[in-house]
């Protein structure tokens, strides 16, 4: 059985991301920045009629996180942990499907999350975990982040 | 100064603070009197930055006031800085704020979008109360924003 999984960037990362949680992608998205809030997820969005969390995986991945006032060019609205978020990113692509056989465990890449590896434009991507993430986030932790610390690994290829 | 206190069924008036901080709404209907700020008063009401844990630098050319909120038949005393403006928010542009967001944050209750964007978080008066006594337990079920509804 094949498993359709979004290409994104965050700056010079590329990952996938399952596609069944994507709910829309969206373009820049202007956000609200939370008092107090930690850097993974740090403001809400307005998403058809509700307030929505803007989930950064810049703060994991230890790419350049979103300042106040910044956006990316675009915003994957995603429904995860009984929750939808955004997602802000530089870049999606069309969703690409991938058999069993395409799905390598975690050896190339160092992300936390991953949860896989494929190739892809050339390179070996890492199937990141999203759920998982968001789940920590929304509950107050990222007990992966301190297993595997904030170090950021360029992808091979 | 006296705000006009009016809430109708579909849309909420909010007292608007624009500072440094950024900008926050409070439902009017809960504001009893704006004073001037007393330097070298005794007892100074609490800021309202500090209690949102908000870290900015007070501008010099902000003017300091004192909100006095009225809930649940109490008074609150509250220091603000920066322009006060009256704006109208429509009911389906005050967004409740999902509970993950309100436990980091536990004084705002909603998003206040403007032209299709969010324009500025809206302060609960009853958290402020619960913040006043001595610390926020829960999240109440009435919230002003919106009424008894949201």
């Amino acid at each position: 059985m094949m498993r359709a999984l979004v290409p994104a960037r965050i700056g010079q990362a590329w990952v996938l991301l399952d596609a069944e949680i994507i709910r829309e992608i969206l373009g820049a998205e202007i956000w609200l920045p939370i008092p107090g809030a930690r850097a993974e997820m740090p403001g809400v969005i307005a998403w058809r009629g509700r307030a929505i969390p803007v989930v950064d995986l810049a703060a994991p991945f230890g790419v350049e996180r979103l300042g106040t006032g910044e956006t990316r060019a675009r915003t994957l609205i995603a429904s995860v942990a009984e929750s939808i978020v955004a997602v802000p990113v530089d870049a999606a692509r069309e969703v690409h499907g991938f058999s069993p056989a395409e799905l390598k465990p975690v050896n190339v890449t160092t992300l936390p999350y991953a949860l896989a590896e494929a190739e892809l434009f050339e390179r070996v991507l890492a199937v990141v975990d999203l759920p998982r993430f968001v789940t920590e986030i929304l509950g107050g932790a990222t007990p992966e982040l301190g297993r595997e610390g904030m170090a950021f690994h360029a992808t091979a290829g | 100064m006296q705000p006009r206190a009016e809430r109708t069924s579909t849309s909420t008036r909010l007292l608007t603070i624009h500072g440094a901080g950024g900008v926050w709404g409070i439902p009017s209907s809960a504001v009893a009197s704006i004073e001037p700020a007393t330097a070298g008063a005794a007892t100074a009401p609490p800021a309202l930055l500090a209690l949102l844990g908000v870290v900015a630098p007070t501008e010099p050319h902000e003017r300091a006031r004192v909100l006095v909120l009225e809930v649940e038949g109490e008074r609150v005393q509250l220091l603000v800085h920066g322009a006060l403006e009256l704006a109208e928010a429509a009911a389906a542009d005050l967004l409740q704020l999902p509970a993950a967001v309100q436990a980091v944050t536990p004084l705002l209750s909603h998003l206040a979008v403007f032209d299709g964007k969010p324009a500025l978080f809206v302060i609960s008066p009853e958290r402020l109360l619960q913040a006043a006594r001595g610390a926020v337990t829960a999240i109440p079920l009435h919230d002003s924003a919106r009424g008894s509804s949201c």
